[in-house]
């Protein structure tokens, strides 16, 4: 292989286009996600994150070492500051979802995250850690050139289409893949760390993982009968996760495995969702896999939602 | 798909504003895949070395970057259940003694005691609490301001305030599962019985540690009403 080749590759990769579609999906998937993140943060976020709050500015700062991105140091220690700063967050996380300023809220709800983190680092899983690094690639993305209000201000803000060609160049243009990519990217880069973090650990060798994992009694929401109580299933659970995780990062890229590959991840996390109480955790992992179906798919997928409720995607055509 | 002429031109007009105060259209063209490339290099290499952070070249990265990885927040670590899921259920208890001698006790939220719906919003509280404050490695900084907080929250008469406030751990191990022995059972002993034993339930909560006892000072309590 020529580095001629290479940098074919490479720019193949990155560099071709694309539609705005699995972006602007998975956009309004990740806003309802933020929208539900911030009510159930907001009934205790004078506890997490105010004046009085179980932690100190100060203390986070000397755990931290290192300064971090907070808009709420701003106004430090200051309660009345912090409900609007979870207001403006709430508005940027439905502008987020409906696609209204699109860049500028992806860019407002990547700043509050980034805040909440370094405010209080010690609330956060992994989730929500993924969240945070999704917001700011995604801010790179043109996730507001479909499904959403700009879009629709900006076709209506031009003149008519005077033919079904013209029409067809209105829809959805297409995009530069590189965000996309690393979005993508990200979601493989989390299986791909934790597979690895696992691999080497003695429980995930010997395939008694899952029956620790099962028997953390602040984590279990709905106890299931028989899976957790026999070795050979929490045996077969602890491998098979190594499995799809494995699989989460290489078959996922591979178009004829791909859709098993996801069928699988979605019981595997709807499973977990079911047992242990880790809310928004595995729906933001659930709702990324939007991100590697095909556009013709997904376009199908959504024309048939469109069907029924014929309100919704008033920009999707067929 | 190649890139359209009107597509380039859109893309332009995006950047425009930006790159305008550093480049011109006509550069920016120009750089556009090598500055793209560049970033995405440079983003990966960082994930790299923050995440497989066991050589020294990686560990030096890191230094170096760190400032600005860490600011942008995009300091990441997946290592859920990994790489052994934890083995002990714990929880907090603070003992708070008041002026007159009297004393309260004051527990963290018990997730396995909470209802299907209750359990959702109180999530928060089993990560601060169960997974990290109260473990001595990286909780121990939190504990005087968990105290504090747990003093504050206590304070019922003015006249009558928290002089001190001790933070206990109580925590119990996850029995071992029942794994069936390699060897052959000894002389006497039935195979079937060793093959499958009992699985135990989870015990009480039967180890305790005392973490943190915080006098409490009079600034402490301020904020209450």
């Amino acid at each position: 292989m020529s580095i001629k080749t290479l940098f074919k590759l490479w720019d193949e990769f990155w560099f071709t286009e694309t539609s705005p579609l699995a972006v602007a999906v998975f956009r309004i998937l990740m806003g309802i996600i933020m929208i539900l993140f911030v009510l159930l943060l907001t009934q205790d976020m004078l506890v997490w994150f105010g004046q009085y709050g179980l932690i100190s500015n100060q203390t986070e700062r000397n755990f931290a070492q290192v300064v971090g991105l907070n808009i709420l140091n701003l106004a430090r220690d200051n309660d009345t500051f912090l409900l609007a700063f979870f207001v403006i967050f709430f508005a940027a996380s439905l502008c987020m979802t409906i696609g209204y300023k699109t860049r500028l809220a992806v860019l407002v709800v990547f700043l509050c995250l980034n805040s909440l983190y370094h405010r209080n680092a010690f609330l956060f899983n992994s989730g929500d850690t993924y969240m945070r690094v999704m917001s700011f690639w995604l801010f790179f993305a043109a996730s507001g050139n479909a499904l959403s209000i700009d879009h629709l201000l900006k076709l209506k803000s031009k003149r008519a289409p005077e033919s079904p060609e013209e029409a067809e160049k209105f829809n959805y243009k297409s995009v530069s893949k590189w965000p996309m990519r690393l979005l993508q990217l990200q979601l493989a880069l989390v299986y791909f760390h934790t597979f690895v973090a696992k691999f080497w650990g003695d429980t995930w060798v010997n395939g008694t993982s899952v029956y620790y994992s099962s028997r953390i009694e602040d984590l279990v929401r709905v106890k299931l009968p028989y899976v957790f109580d026999n070795l050979w299933t929490c045996q077969l659970l602890t491998w098979g996760t190594l499995v799809i995780e494995l699989a989460l990062f290489t078959l996922i890229w591979i178009k004829e495995f791909r859709y098993y590959v996801i069928a699988l991840a979605i019981v595997f996390h709807l499973t977990i969702d079911l047992h242990m109480n880790i809310p928004l955790f595995e729906w933001i992992m659930m709702f990324s896999y939007v991100l590697f179906i095909d556009n013709q798919d997904l376009q199908k997928g959504l024309l048939k939602i469109k069907q029924k409720f014929p309100t919704l995607f008033p920009t999707l055509k067929d | 798909m190649a890139p359209s002429e009107e597509n380039q031109k859109v893309r332009k007009s995006n950047f425009q504003f930006f790159t305008s105060l550093l480049v011109t259209e006509k550069e920016w063209a120009r750089v556009r895949k090598p500055v793209i490339s560049a970033f995405i290099l440079f983003h990966g290499m960082l994930n790299f070395c923050y995440m497989f952070n066991h050589h020294p070249y990686t560990q030096a990265l890191n230094y170096f970057f760190h400032n600005y990885y860490f600011f942008l927040g995009l300091d990441q670590d997946f290592g859920v259940f990994a790489p052994v899921p934890r083995n002990s259920n714990p929880h907090l208890v603070a003992v708070v003694r008041y002026k007159d001698g009297t004393t309260r006790i004051w527990n963290s939220p018990r997730m396995e005691r909470l209802g299907f719906l209750e359990k959702i919003p109180k999530e928060r509280y089993r990560k601060f609490f169960d997974d990290n404050c109260v473990w001595d490695n990286r909780g121990a900084v939190t504990w005087p301001d968990i105290a504090r907080y747990v003093a504050r929250a206590s304070m019922v008469e003015k006249s009558n305030p928290p002089e001190t406030v001790s933070l206990i751990r109580f925590s119990s191990r996850i029995p071992p599962p029942p794994m069936p022995d390699d060897l052959p059972p000894p002389q006497g002993q039935d195979r079937q019985k060793q093959e499958k034993p009992k699985w135990e339930a989870n015990p009480p909560h039967y180890e305790s540690k005392l973490l943190i006892t915080l006098k409490i000072h009079p600034q402490d309590l301020e904020g209450v009403k």
